[in-house]
């Protein structure tokens, strides 16, 4: 879902898409955007057989470092949300239950279109693209699918469901064109 | 002891054997998987004027914007500027504000009026004195880039203010700039980029400059006049 996007689209992530991959385009997010924050909900399917992990990093981006009025990864919000089975959960591993028992990093356990501070110049978020230059452990959990859940990739409830958010508010940045990949990775 | 031997090895060996099992089950366990959400975006050049406070006016009254108003649009009444208008000078400041994430240039045009040419004693845009003034900072500037106020330039035909430079000695009263110096498309301010990395409508990232428009009550033929300026902030 992408919200408040001039130009923008957003495409792939459908249900049990496997490998996933999202591409997500902002648009234009200078000050010719006055729609307020430009935002993608982006859902996460998560499944294993074992306690798990989950990191996120940057891992290929042209930000402009060199110019520091130039959309910098410190302008993009990012962070993790409503964790939730996925359809009935039928197939869930219970005791401990995955989803009240997964957690999510601090700093990021937060939708940057809330969190966001605009009472200085320059918006800011509690977490952002500059705290995923390097993998990064954001969420973290027990065991998620149970052994009758495990057969495939396209069972429908035996994953955990968390909303990635990115959010990036439209300001007075050096004209320019922006690109970054995030992968996710559990283990 | 030779078989006991051999059945240690062996153990040994089933052990081993045994352990490296496990340890490709434990490892198969263990499967990674990754995924992808890649993003873009732009951000084209971007050029902002608005009000720049309200605006202040001696003899006349006044009907405009507060500061950070979008878009720009202020109206003065001048009232009467006949010689029953014993004032000296009738003028008015409109403060203007501007941003932009790179070079710019505004423009100022009088777009609409209402003047009588026909009538050469009527009021005519030689006698509205018009000029742009007091360049400076909104705030204390901290969102503006370190060139936004020293880099910007007042086009020298209209860096003038009709109140001080007003020209009295003739029959008539003069300006060095006025409306007529604007009745085309003309460049009256330019710069290099305003506004650093900063949300908008905030209170110290944009420059402002002062609009001074005046006219000295004379006798001019009776009726009414109108006149709209418009700014227009660009590329260069």
């Amino acid at each position: 879902m992408l919200i408040n996007a001039i130009g923008g689209s957003i495409t792939g992530g459908a249900f049990n898409q496997h490998p996933f991959s999202v591409t997500v385009n902002f648009g234009e997010v200078g000050p010719a955007n006055q729609n307020g924050i430009v935002s993608a909900v982006i859902p996460l399917q998560l499944r294993s057989s074992d306690s798990y992990q989950l990191t996120a990093q940057v891992t290929s981006g042209n930000f402009n470092f060199a110019d520091s009025e130039a959309v910098q990864p410190s302008d993009i919000g990012f962070g993790l949300q409503n964790i939730r089975e996925a359809g009935n959960g039928g197939n869930l591993k219970t005791n401990p239950d995955p989803v009240t028992n997964s957690v999510i990093t601090s700093g990021f356990d937060n939708d940057p279109r809330i969190s966001i501070d605009t009472s200085a110049l320059r918006a800011s978020y509690p977490g952002t693209l500059a705290d995923l230059l390097n993998p990064v452990l954001v969420m973290r959990g027990p065991r998620i699918s149970s052994s009758g859940g495990l057969g495939g990739n396209n069972c429908s409830n035996c994953g955990i469901l968390a909303d990635a958010i990115l959010a990036i508010k439209p300001q007075y940045f050096s004209p320019g064109s922006l690109s970054v990949t995030i992968t996710f990775t559990i283990d | 002891m030779v078989n006991k031997r051999y059945f240690f090895v062996t153990a040994q060996f089933l052990m081993a054997a045994a352990f490296f099992l496990l340890a490709t089950q434990s490892a198969r366990a263990q499967v990674t998987d990754s995924g992808t959400v890649t993003m873009s975006g732009s951000v084209a050049a971007a050029f902002r004027i608005s009000s720049g406070g309200a605006a202040t006016v001696t003899g006349a009254t006044v009907t405009g914007d507060a500061f950070n108003t979008r878009p720009l649009a202020v109206t003065l009444a001048f009232g009467d500027v006949g010689p029953a208008n014993t004032n000296s000078i009738v003028s008015a400041t409109v403060p203007v504000q501007i941003r932009s994430n790179a070079a710019y240039k505004v423009v100022a045009q009088m777009t609409s009026n209402t003047f009588d040419s026909a009538d050469t004693d009527a009021i005519q845009a030689t006698d509205v004195g018009f000029g742009i003034t007091n360049l400076r900072a909104a705030g204390d500037g901290a969102g503006l880039t370190t060139t936004a106020v020293s880099g910007s330039t007042i086009a020298a035909t209209i860096a003038h203010d009709p109140v001080s430079e007003v020209v009295t000695s003739g029959l008539r009263a003069s300006f060095p700039s006025t409306l007529s110096s604007v009745s085309a498309s003309t460049q009256v301010l330019s710069g290099p980029r305003l506004t650093k990395a900063s949300q908008e409508n905030k209170a110290n990232n944009g420059l402002l400059f002062d609009t001074k428009i005046a006219i000295v009550p004379q006798y001019f033929s009776t009726g009414n006049f109108s006149a709209t300026v418009t700014l227009t902030i660009s590329a260069p």
